[in-house]
């Protein structure tokens, strides 16, 4: 069944106990025997270790499981996922469009980077927050005055109804848009005064039926009352 | 096996005919110990024993006689668990006569050459200490520190547990017991 062969590793071993034995040479064979070389080839339990060899490190070293490649796909769209929010993050903060505690926060962070971000005080104009010329959402007309720009083009306007504007008249030398009245200062926020905010520095505001945005500022109103008081008299007999 | 690192690192890859080669080269070394422990069950444990081994294959490191020393290690623990759990499962009574080497079927087998089953056979008629401590060093082809370390034994109880398997053996056999400690 087997062969009887020499200790492959260690020969020191088997010399040490058979010179412990002495020169029995019965005992000799026994020791001998003992470490024969097995037959060659397949041995029982041979075909259960491969397969556990291929369940336990075959597999797991080649081609991974399905479990593994599940955990696999769910870590790259995690992670890409990432890459896209800080990439989009990035961008915006160097666009400046992100709100003003959040640009801070992305300039003081990527200033490490060597990213140049502006500040939410640079980035007031890009940005989400408000910008400078357009009213805030806290800045509210006062009742009874419409907005012009939240009228509609076919509603007339309510302001001054007994002043239509020409809409061919041409405009007045010299009146191209600048005010004369140059002592007042221009809002700078909204151009409705409002009655108990101080006293008004021009006319009430009188707007061009088919002009697509009035003018805001005071001094163009007082330009278009102008323009329509001459108009009026010269339609006079 | 002279190229066991270059073989181990193959299988650890996942090289099938490495973890062949390995397992026929280790394999004999595992049964035969068991079979000095367990008797009939060495199969089974040996079957066991490889199981575990291959849990913690990847991370193995170390040469040929090292991979040997950690297997017979697991395969002491497989067997350990092995009579625990028959402790605690109620004692069925048999007619099967245990396995006793009868002093004529030793000269038989002196008579006609020893094969490895009969050398096993004979060593198993040892007390258990003696018969475990040789055939570690015979099989494992570990020295005295090793096989202290996997029965948890000083090396001088493993000497003493060596020798005195051997004089014990000599007389089983019907030579002249080999002389002092």
């Amino acid at each position: 069944m087997t062969t009887p062969a020499p200790f492959g590793e260690d020969q020191d071993i088997l010399s040490r106990l058979l010179a412990d034995a002495g020169e029995q040479s019965q005992l000799r064979d026994v020791l001998v025997a003992l470490s024969a070389a097995p037959a060659t080839g397949p041995q029982s339990g041979e075909a259960a270790a491969i397969a556990a060899f291929r369940e336990l490190v075959a597999e797991p070293a080649g081609i991974p499981s399905l479990a593994h490649r599940r955990r696999l796909r769910i870590a790259a769209a995690a992670a890409s996922s990432v890459v896209l929010v800080m990439g989009g993050g990035v961008a915006a903060a160097a666009e400046g469009a992100l709100p003003g505690p959040a640009q801070d926060a992305a300039k003081s962070v990527l200033s490490v980077v060597g990213v140049h971000v502006p500040s939410s005080s640079n980035a007031s104009g890009n940005g989400l927050g408000p910008r400078s010329g357009e009213p805030t959402p806290t800045e509210t007309p006062p009742p009874g005055i419409i907005p012009p720009v939240l009228l509609p083009p076919s509603l007339p306007t309510p302001s001054n109804p007994t002043h239509p504007a020409h809409p061919s008249t041409p405009p007045t030398p010299g009146n191209s848009g600048q005010s004369r009245h140059h002592g007042n200062p221009t809002p700078t926020v909204s151009g409705h005064p409002s009655p108990g905010h101080g006293k008004p520095s021009s006319p009430p505001v009188t707007t061009h039926r088919d002009s697509p945005r009035p003018s805001h500022t005071p001094s163009s109103q007082a330009v278009t009352h102008a323009m329509s008081q001459s108009v009026i008299h010269r339609a006079r007999p | 096996m002279d190229d066991f690192p270059e073989t181990l690192a193959a299988a650890q890859r996942g090289d099938e005919r490495a973890f062949t080669s390995i397992f026929r080269a280790m394999n004999s070394s595992v049964v035969r110990y068991l079979a000095v422990l367990a008797g009939n069950s060495a199969e089974d444990l040996a079957a066991e024993t490889w199981i575990a081994a291959l849990r913690g294959f990847g991370g193995f490191a170390g040469d040929a006689r090292a991979f040997r020393a950690w297997l017979l290690t697991i395969a002491r623990a497989r067997w350990v668990d092995s009579v625990r759990a028959q402790a605690r499962r109620p004692e069925v009574l048999t007619d099967t006569t245990p396995e006793v080497v009868a002093p004529d079927v030793v000269h038989d087998i002196v008579a006609s050459g020893i094969e490895t089953t009969e050398a096993l056979a004979l060593i198993r008629s040892l007390p258990a200490d003696q018969a475990e401590v040789l055939s570690l060093r015979v099989l494992g082809e570990l020295d005295v520190a090793e096989v202290a370390e996997i029965m948890g034994k000083t090396a001088n109880h493993v000497r003493v547990l060596s020798h005195r398997g051997l004089r014990r053996l000599a007389q089983v056999l019907g030579e002249k017991p080999p002389e002092g400690v």
